[in-house]
């Protein structure tokens, strides 16, 4: 009898246990240790995700005009794997893309899956791309943005960069309202890249972004472009700005600096074009900030109206002589004259009567020590020392405006807050947005506070247009409208190190009509040859001043007869 | 022979209306493709004449082509202001203050 081989059997009932528990092992690690880690590569595979782009918001002008608004567009790709012939497909799509055919040849010869070959193509050049069907290129959808007016207020909107982000401006500030959300289609294809029918195949929609309403007249913006152009060219200046305020209620109807850039080819301008120097520079305001020291004066009772004061030619302040720019014999001044011949002694005299405390706090008062608050990326506040710091010399040259660095807005604010009967209004660049749904969402109140009383404001009124009828600011004058305003004469501070350059920032800060401001015009113009506020900032005022008037509708009135800066004050 | 005949016609129609069925969806399917097209297609039309008429009526263009045709802004010498009674202007629904009422009470004269 032969007897069964017990060892052999038991050795390969052994070696098959081993091995189903080794496929055992294995199993367990495929299903349930790695499981995740394997669906998540088969997915990869297999599921594809598209963004979606969301339409971005449009930027309005008040009336609802369009200053910014975006289609849809492509971006044409190019996987050079499958481009049969990249020299050939080059010579077909170079002239519809407007690319050079050399280096487009070369960039479809990469050893690469994936290459842009043009972004943000418009839909109509796409079709023409698609209907080629050539081999290794296609299409992503995109969006573009317009502006369509080209140059218009280009640093206060901003610009937008090809992935669809505001880099600048309103559209960086408003970038989560305009941006809207993307949305995504989720997809599974084949390894031949065809669409497995029946599995997953899911769309998010995009959420189209909210329109944003600005407080920006068109057509203000552009007279004052157009002025400001002239201005600047005229003057053989630098350049310039200009703001256009509503006194009442803070809204900027015209903000523009020169020289510009057009937003639809941002990437061509150089780099200090696209800020926006109205909010985001500061600059010494030189005589326009007298307002400040004269307002703290009449409000404080430190100075009478009637009373003349003898105001010489030039006055010694440790460690300074300080002049006047015209160094007019010694004379008696009333206020009047001296804000209307814009004396820098007379101006200092006055505050010293008035003392550093109450000069300080009046700068803060009128917002020149603190932002105002706008609503744009960057804004800076004032360059004021501290009171601590202040020597001898800063209250001789803080009440002149040099010294003390503001920006553009914060002055005109100061002035709107004079206009509007001694009530700061913060400005605001925006009205509110519109939501996909068309329904508009108004924007938040702007903060207000009282700086001067509603007599000392209405004081100045009258003081700053006599100034205009009979002093600095001839050249401000509109016929057929009273208006008020000062001339700025500022020297520039050297870059490097203390003192002054010997050139100047003029400017020209009003409202029209004095005797009911309905709008504040700050005219700036950097260093102009005519150098004078009055000369070359002035006319600029006019220009702006008399178009805004006629395109608001206010109705030319006499002015009063009598120059004011004899008028009983407080 | 007739259980078999029954069998047949009822699998036969049941196959039919399955067919028209999945005609039908399929049919509503490609229209809403074509329809869904067609929106999307018009809505890009849409856009691209609201950007028209953006370009169209921007005040640069506007003012390149009045000038075109011989308009210009007159300068301040060329403006003939009227001097209107303080009173009268009020008639004319004007925005501005017209009524005199709101001089300052505080002149009182004085030269300057």
């Amino acid at each position: 009898m032969i007897r069964p081989p017990l060892g052999r059997l038991g050795a390969l009932f052994t070696i098959l246990c081993l091995g189903l528990a080794a496929i055992l092992v294995r199993l367990v690690f495929l299903q349930v240790r790695d499981a995740s880690a394997f669906q998540s590569l088969g997915a990869e595979q297999r599921v594809r995700t598209v963004d979606l782009p969301a339409r971005r918001g449009s930027i309005l002008d008040r009336h609802g005009r369009e200053l910014a608004l975006s289609l849809d567009a492509n971006d044409v790709y190019g996987d050079p794997q499958l481009v049969t012939d990249s020299s050939g497909t080059a010579e077909r799509i170079a002239p519809i893309l407007d690319l050079p055919e050399g280096l487009l040849a070369r960039e479809l010869a990469r050893d690469t899956s994936f290459v842009y070959v043009a972004r943000q193509v418009d839909r109509d050049v796409a079709d023409r791309v698609k209907a080629m069907d050539l081999p290794g290129i296609g299409l992503l959808d995109a969006v573009k943005r317009y502006y369509p007016s080209g140059p218009m207020a280009p640093q206060t909107l901003g610009f937008v960069g090809v992935d669809g982000t505001g880099l600048e401006g309103l559209e960086l500030e408003y970038q989560r309202q305009l941006g809207g959300r993307n949305g995504r289609h989720v997809m599974e294809i084949d390894p031949q890249g065809h669409l497995i029918p029946q599995a997953t195949n899911l769309d998010v929609a995009p959420v189209e972004g909210d329109d944003l309403v600005t407080t920006i007249d068109r057509e203000i913006q552009y007279r004052v472009q157009v002025a400001l152009k002239e201005a600047v060219e005229g003057n053989h200046a630098k350049g310039g700005t200009v703001i256009v305020l509503e006194p009442h209620t803070g809204d900027i109807l015209a903000m523009a600096t020169y020289p510009w850039f057009d937003p639809n080819r941002f990437a061509e301008a150089p780099a200090s074009y696209r800020t926006n120097p109205a909010i985001v520079n500061v600059y010494e305001p030189g005589s326009v900030n007298k307002l400040v020291t004269i307002s703290a004066a009449i409000q404080e009772h430190v100075v009478k109206l009637k009373k003349r004061m003898l105001v010489p030619d030039r006055l010694w302040v440790d460690p300074y002589w300080f002049s006047d720019a015209h160094s007019p014999p010694t004379e008696p001044m009333t206020v009047g004259d001296i804000i209307a011949q814009s004396s820098n002694i007379g101006t200092i005299k006055i505050a010293h009567e008035l003392g550093s405390t109450k000069l300080w706090d009046y700068l803060q008062r009128f917002g020149l020590t603190r932002k105002t608050e706008v609503g744009f990326p960057g804004e800076v506040g004032g360059i004021l020392p501290p009171i601590g710091r202040w020597t001898p010399a800063s209250m001789a040259s803080i009440p002149i405006g040099q010294g003390v660095a503001v920006t553009p807005l914060q002055m005109a604010a100061a002035y709107s807050a004079v206009a509007n009967d001694g009530v700061w209004v913060q400005p605001r660049l925006v009205r509110g947005m519109v939501d996909p749904a068309g329904q508009f969402h108004p924007a938040a109140r702007p903060v207000s506070r009282r700086v001067v009383s509603d007599a000392t404001a209405r004081t100045l009124q009258r003081l700053l247009a006599y100034a205009v009828d009979a002093g600095t600011g001839t050249l401000a004058q509109i016929p057929g409208y009273w208006v008020g305003g000062k001339t700025g004469t500022a020297q520039i501070p050297k870059e490097h190190g203390l003192g002054y350059t010997n050139q100047y920032i003029a400017s020209f800060i009003g409202f029209a009509p004095a005797n009911d401001p309905q709008l504040v015009v700050a005219a700036i113009i950097d260093r102009p040859v005519t150098e004078y506020g009055g000369l070359a900032a002035a006319p600029l005022f006019k220009d702006v001043a008399r178009f805004a008037l006629a395109r608001l509708r206010i109705a030319p009135e006499a002015k009063p007869p009598i120059p004011p800066h004899a008028l009983s004050g407080p | 022979m007739a259980f078999f005949l029954l069998a047949s016609v009822l699998i036969g129609s049941l196959v039919l209306a399955l067919a028209v069925v999945n005609a039908l969806l399929a049919q509503a399917s490609f229209r809403v493709k074509d329809l869904s097209d067609r929106v999307g297609s018009l809505s890009q039309g849409y856009e691209r004449k609201q950007l028209r008429v953006a370009e169209l009526s921007a005040p640069d263009r506007i003012a390149r082509q009045a000038h075109r045709l011989g308009l210009a802004l007159p300068s301040s010498e060329d403006v003939h202001v009227i001097e209107v009674p303080r009173g009268a202007a009020a008639h004319l629904g004007g925005r501005g203050r017209a009524t005199g009422g709101s001089l300052p009470e505080a002149v009182t004269g004085g030269s300057g």
